[in-house]
């Protein structure tokens, strides 16, 4: 399926959930069509943010943001999302990793909320968790809501046209995509690779999400990238060098979005990186 | 055989409190010397754990006790994921091992600790209002979950205060809320390794416990913003073998890649 018919399924004031961690497998080619379109509004949903959070804010995209972490691991913080959460332009709710996990799994559940004891006295709790009375023992417990993205974005090492979701070794498992996967009512998925129908039932016990959870697939090669994809590539340092820079400032960011966003297809905008690159 | 580094003697102090049978939880993706301390250091320690026959595995994020034998050549994921290892299991069931108390020992840091091992990676109150860090992470499970969480960073005033900000994982106490009344089932913060002395935690509170050779508890108090206890009979920790060292200097941890 073609990008533009993709995002044909997002709308503006959407729940987005958004799979990969950190540094890995964040959908980014279908994160910067999405930036350019006339969408906005989101409330995002991601378990570890990094320029995927970070660019749809800079482009105005995002009201509300779920996730236990936005960042750039070793090229430090993310200083679009920190301005917006200095001016409080986007509502931040900050979890914890194993709370915002049983968030997703509470809502690939069909559950109406989650139970987690992560959160018992911190600040995390305040407007997110509350305390409940636990039917059973004498344990505590507090209540979150559950995740239930409408649509959710996922890069993968390869599908088949249906939405067989392939996991290759080797591959480093420390995400939750499968789980995002299931907590979403549409799923769009990107791939470095589409694999043949037979090849997929010949190995299906790698198939990580069954093709009926899914209802677009992308073949977008280098598709993660500035991110990395396990077994195909490294997160790329020179670009998350010119990223960190350029989302020091406003100007920046929009300078960055100018110039590799709004107007970029897939195959323009991984032209354009490897010239700066040099 | 130079003296050791301060790295060097806070990967020891650390050793020497690793036990038989313990799992201990780090996780990645940290820069410079918080990765350091983060990452390096609860490695090194394992490894002289290790050498000493102890038996204790590192857990790696989602993998499970990687061979400290041969560490990989980068800290790249692809890098990473090539470390001979036994389990490589998904995050939501690691982070189920957490929770069920699979974590024996947690290795974390914080951009405020307090007097009560409350710890802040969340946000600052600054002179303009609040600032943004990256987030919590699994801090609160480490904090909530682990046997017991170890803090590892250097001493300052900043970063050593009365009262966090704000509370990211919950330590001993906070005003009159306790562990026990929340039921919190891990043991939280017990051991904080900095580069000039160790504490322990005395009553919910962090207690001076040892001093790195040639350092006295007034130069440690001067890099903090509240005075700790101090044991009795608080003096040096003992100063790191030539053989020791050795060891830790022939484990080449690979080079952050960027």
């Amino acid at each position: 399926m073609e990008l533009d018919e993709a995002l044909a399924l997002c709308e503006s004031g959407m729940a987005l959930g958004l799979g990969g961690a950190t540094m890995r497998r964040k959908p980014m080619t279908l994160v910067r069509g999405l930036a350019d379109t006339d969408i906005g509004d989101l409330d995002i949903w991601t378990w570890l943010g990094s320029t995927d959070v970070d660019l749809l804010v800079g482009a105005g995209k995002v009201a509300s943001l779920n996730t236990a972490y936005v960042g750039f691991g070793a090229f430090g913080l993310a200083q679009t999302s920190r301005r917006s959460f200095v001016d409080g332009s986007v509502e931040f709710v900050d979890w914890s990793e194993s709370s915002l996990v049983g968030a997703f799994r509470a809502g690939a559940s069909g559950l109406p909320f989650a139970t987690t004891r992560a959160l018992l006295g911190t600040d995390l709790a305040e407007g997110l968790a509350v305390e409940i009375e636990v039917p059973f023992g004498d344990a505590r417990a507090m209540a979150t809501p559950a995740a239930r993205p409408d649509v959710a974005m996922i890069h993968a090492q390869s599908a088949d046209e249906f939405g067989n979701v392939r996991r290759r070794s080797p591959r480093h498992n420390d995400d939750i995509d499968h789980v995002i996967a299931a907590s979403a009512k549409k799923v769009i998925v990107s791939v470095e690779e589409i694999d043949s129908h037979a090849d997929i039932v010949a190995n299906r016990d790698e198939t990580v999400i069954p093709g009926h959870y899914v209802d677009a697939v992308v073949h977008a090669p280098q598709g993660a990238f500035p991110t990395g994809c396990d077994g195909y590539y490294h997160p790329d340092i020179d670009h998350f060098r010119l990223y960190a820079e350029a989302s020091g400032s406003e100007e920046g960011i929009e300078g960055y979005l100018d110039r590799f966003v709004r107007g970029a297809t897939p195959d323009r905008f991984r032209s354009m990186a490897a010239e700066e690159a040099r | 055989m130079s003296e050791a580094t301060t790295s060097e003697l806070m990967a020891l102090a650390l050793a020497d409190r690793l036990r038989d049978g313990e799992i201990g939880f780090i996780g990645v993706g940290s820069s410079g010397r918080a990765h350091e301390l983060v990452t390096g250091i609860p490695i090194m320690a394992a490894k002289v754990a290790q050498h000493r026959g102890v038996d204790f595995e590192l857990q790696i994020g989602p993998l499970i006790a990687p061979d400290l034998d041969r560490v990989p050549s980068g800290w790249f994921d692809n890098d990473i994921y090539k470390w001979d290892s036994p389990a490589l299991v998904d995050s939501d069931v690691n982070m189920d091992g957490f929770l069920r108390g699979e974590v024996s020992v947690g290795f974390i840091s914080g951009a405020q600790i307090d007097r009560h091992g409350n710890v802040n990676v969340s946000r600052i109150k600054g002179s303009g209002g609040w600032k943004r860090l990256g987030g919590a992470l699994a801090l609160p499970e480490h904090c909530a979950f682990a046997g017991r969480a170890v803090l590892l960073a250097d001493l300052n005033p900043r970063i050593f205060v009365e009262e966090v900000d704000f509370v990211t994982g919950f330590g001993h106490r906070r005003g009159d809320l306790t562990r026990d009344q929340l039921g919190l089932p891990g043991g939280g913060p017990a051991l904080v390794v900095t580069d000039k002395a160790v504490f322990d935690f005395e009553g919910g509170e962090m207690r001076l416990a040892g001093l790195y050779p040639g350092v006295t508890a007034e130069e440690v108090e001067a890099e903090m913003s509240f005075v700790p206890a101090r044991a009795e009979g608080l003096g040096e920790v003992p100063a790191p073998s030539a053989e020791e060292i050795e060891l830790l200097r022939a484990l080449t941890l690979p080079a952050l890649p960027y």
